[in-house]
């Protein structure tokens, strides 16, 4: 009975302490890791370095990739493995903040470990201008794809 | 047995009941907890590394990584269930092995198996859902009723 007791009391406080919301002001946090893609490439990419710059401001963000095509953007972020339990709310809010700021680009926003990778690879694409820029679009396309896919 | 009923018992049964209570071996729950903690804890880990696998080497997402994950564990399952490694476990696990999905899979298998000498349709094909058919009638029922309230806090509620 007082083992039952001990472990519904740590249950108790796992959940309750799991469950809060810290509503800390956000801070700029400058470990974040990121690389701004060269501007002298021959794919214009400064949208989506401002939405990293924009992106990374936030305290929870530890890495951000994202790359973009004259119409669509996509954003992969990862953050510090305690705030995983807002995960849904900080996307949320991301995707408004970058509806908002690029109102002429179809912007996606993701948390998933898949398109980090993916986008950080097309990154460094990119950067070395390894990809054209048709083939930057199907590459776009199939990611957004794949960050839309649920089965 | 319940108190209620307890009372009606002859004071000669009701001292034995208290005699026999006494000298019960008492349960130990917080060991077992921990240890089904920890076996659990440890499956879940390798589920984790399993998915990360998927992600990482194949084009799954952590979202669509899910499937296939549970049929490598359940996989995996049946080669230590047709072993007799699983028993094992589950013996020293109890619910640490019973509660993640490698449980549903050796309830599956297991009753395959043991079924098994009374022919494929009637023996295996009949009997192998005798335990996780409850799960499965439950949690489709569960899930229906939790659709059902989705449904009205959506539509009435104005979520």
């Amino acid at each position: 009975m007082k083992a039952l007791r001990i472990l519904l009391a740590l249950g108790l406080i796992c959940l309750l302490t799991g469950c809060t919301t810290d509503n800390d002001s956000p801070e700029t946090n400058e470990n974040v890791n990121f690389n701004m893609i060269s501007t002298n490439s021959s794919i214009d990419q400064r949208a989506s370095n401002q939405a990293k710059e924009s992106i990374s401001q936030h305290e929870a963000v530890t890495a951000v990739n994202a790359a973009n095509t004259d119409e669509k953007m996509i954003i992969a972020f990862e953050i510090k493995h305690h705030k995983r339990f807002q995960l849904a709310n900080i996307t949320e809010d991301f995707q408004k903040k970058m509806d908002k700021e690029f109102p002429n680009l179809n912007v996606d926003v993701s948390s998933d470990k898949k398109l980090v990778l993916e986008i950080s690879d097309l990154e460094e694409k990119i950067g070395k201008q390894d990809i054209s820029k048709k083939k930057l679009k199907k590459e776009v396309d199939r990611l957004i794809e794949l960050m839309k896919d649920k089965t | 047995m319940a108190d209620n009923k307890k009372k009606n018992l002859p004071p000669n049964a009701q001292r034995y009941q208290a005699f026999a209570k006494h000298k019960e071996v008492k349960r130990p729950l917080l060991k077992n907890c921990i240890k089904a903690f920890l076996v659990g804890g440890s499956i879940c880990f390798i589920g984790q590394i399993i998915s990360t696998i998927y992600v990482y080497f194949f084009g799954f997402t952590e979202q669509t990584a899910g499937n296939p994950t549970v049929a490598t564990l359940i996989f995996i399952t049946m080669f230590l269930t047709g072993f007799g490694i699983y028993d094992r476990i589950g013996q020293f696990a109890g619910a640490g092995t019973a509660v993640p999905v490698t449980g549903f899979g050796n309830s599956v298998i297991s009753a395959a198996i043991e079924h098994r000498s009374e022919g494929f349709i009637l023996g295996v094909g009949s009997n192998m859902f005798k335990l996780a058919g409850p799960v499965i009638a439950f949690g489709v029922f569960s899930a229906f009723v939790i659709a059902l309230i989705k449904t009205i806090l959506i539509e009435w509620g104005g979520l």
